[in-house]
């Protein structure tokens, strides 16, 4: 089961230097300082997303819709709707996966894939990954936002982690898209809209039964 | 004469009949049709698969890739990222790459078999055994390849409902395939037996 919870991951490719308008940050240290201050007053975020996986020499692209809720400090609910209905959570240290009415607690810690993987989710969701030293970290902007590129410089994190994209908004600087390349032409990109920051979260949220 | 000309002609627009209604078996095999029933450009399913203490829960795309002569089967978690990606052509299966616990030899091994059952490009089988029952409603083709032995149940006499596959006797994997309407299959499960493993897949998405 750990590959479903291998969440965001890897790439072969190496990636172009920077997106197309944007430019490279230039005093990063302050950048830095800046997203681990906001990330202390990000209590919660819920919002929906919007995930497409493209296979170019394939020429298929897999569409997957759903809602997003996270919650100080390490609540996270991913709900899929579309294409099937399916729900990954991660509360107290475990993760919780509903299928079809089924639910599955696995320990995270037991697990150093899982843990490895849950602290990267959350802090992307949280936006905090600047000044992790398991990556090497590329920082861009343009007019709107923020580009960090990760790459993994940690043995264990290359395994399971090539280079991501995580896109934050420079209006609250919690990531709004990342973008996930693999091999090839082939890379996910997961969007998130109608997104809220510090609205109530009800723990029952993440009580998965 | 005139009797026997028309008992001729009409001999003849019968067997026209008959064989119109069921070209396969008067050609004596079902190669003109796919195990998988339909055309297809992609078919999307969601699949869980439990290797001995593994378990893999996301997506299987099957995708008929007209450029290159080959069938695709990428299996990818649910965010996203590919986890196995082979292709079928040639009547050979190709890893692209694997990754995590598909990177095991024996599943990549058992994978192909799998999806052997239900892609097996019939023109690469030598010699195919095709029987109908008496009552037209019952049909077995049955064929070695590759040194393995595929037994394939037909629903109707038209698809596949059952697929059989054996490497020896102890080595025995049986693949029940349901079909919608459309005949599109829609729900293949997997059981095994002197494997640890568990497969089932349900359709997600048809392009036709």
């Amino acid at each position: 089961m750990r590959n479903i919870l291998i969440v965001f991951a890897f790439m072969a490719l190496p990636l172009p230097a920077q997106q197309k308008g944007f430019t490279p940050v230039a005093d990063y240290p302050a950048l830095e300082q800046e997203i681990n201050n906001n990330s202390l007053k990000i209590k919660s975020i819920s919002s929906d997303f919007v995930q497409e996986k493209k296979m170019e020499y394939l020429d298929e692209v897999i569409v997957s819709k759903g809602n997003f809720w996270y919650k100080h400090e390490s609540k996270l609910r991913w709900q899929y709707n579309e294409p099937y209905e399916y729900i990954i959570a991660i509360n107290n240290g475990k993760f919780l996966l509903k299928d079809k009415g089924n639910v599955k607690v696995y320990d995270v810690a037991s697990n150093p894939a899982f843990k490895e993987m849950n602290d990267l989710i959350l802090r992307i969701a949280r936006g905090t990954l600047a000044g992790d030293k398991r990556f090497k970290i590329e920082a861009f902007e343009d007019k709107d936002s923020y580009l960090l590129k990760l790459t993994p410089v940690d043995d264990n994190l290359k395994k399971f982690i090539h280079t991501t994209e995580v896109f934050l908004s420079k209006s609250d600087l919690a990531a709004d898209r990342v973008v996930m390349h693999e091999s090839g032409s082939d890379y996910t990109v997961i969007q998130f809209i109608n997104r809220k920051i510090n609205n109530e979260i009800a723990d029952t949220v993440f009580d998965i039964r | 004469m005139r009797l026997l000309i028309l008992f001729l002609i009409s001999g003849s627009l019968f067997l026209r009949t008959a064989a119109a209604a069921e070209p396969d078996l008067v050609a004596g095999r079902a190669d003109s049709r796919s195990i998988i029933g339909v055309e297809y450009n992609s078919l999307l399913y969601r699949s869980m698969i439990k290797f001995r203490n593994y378990e893999f829960s996301g997506l299987v795309l099957v995708k008929n890739l007209v450029s290159d002569s080959a069938v695709h089967i990428v299996f990818m978690s649910e965010f996203g990222p590919t986890m196995l990606d082979i292709k079928y052509k040639n009547d050979e299966f190709e890893l692209i790459s694997a990754k995590e616990f598909f990177n095991n030899e024996k599943l990549l091994g058992l994978v192909y078999s799998n999806f052997r059952m239900f892609l097996q490009d019939l023109d690469y089988v030598a010699k195919i055994k095709d029987k109908t029952g008496l009552n037209k409603e019952t049909r077995k083709m049955k064929y070695r390849h590759l040194s393995d032995t595929f037994i394939y149940l037909y629903e109707g006499n038209f698809e596949v409902g059952k697929v059989i596959f054996r490497t020896n006797a102890l080595n025995v994997v049986k693949l029940d395939i349901e079909r919608n309407a459309e005949v599109v299959p829609t729900k293949l499960i997997y059981s095994y037996r002197g494997v640890p493993l568990d497969v089932s897949m349900e359709l997600v998405k048809y392009k036709p």
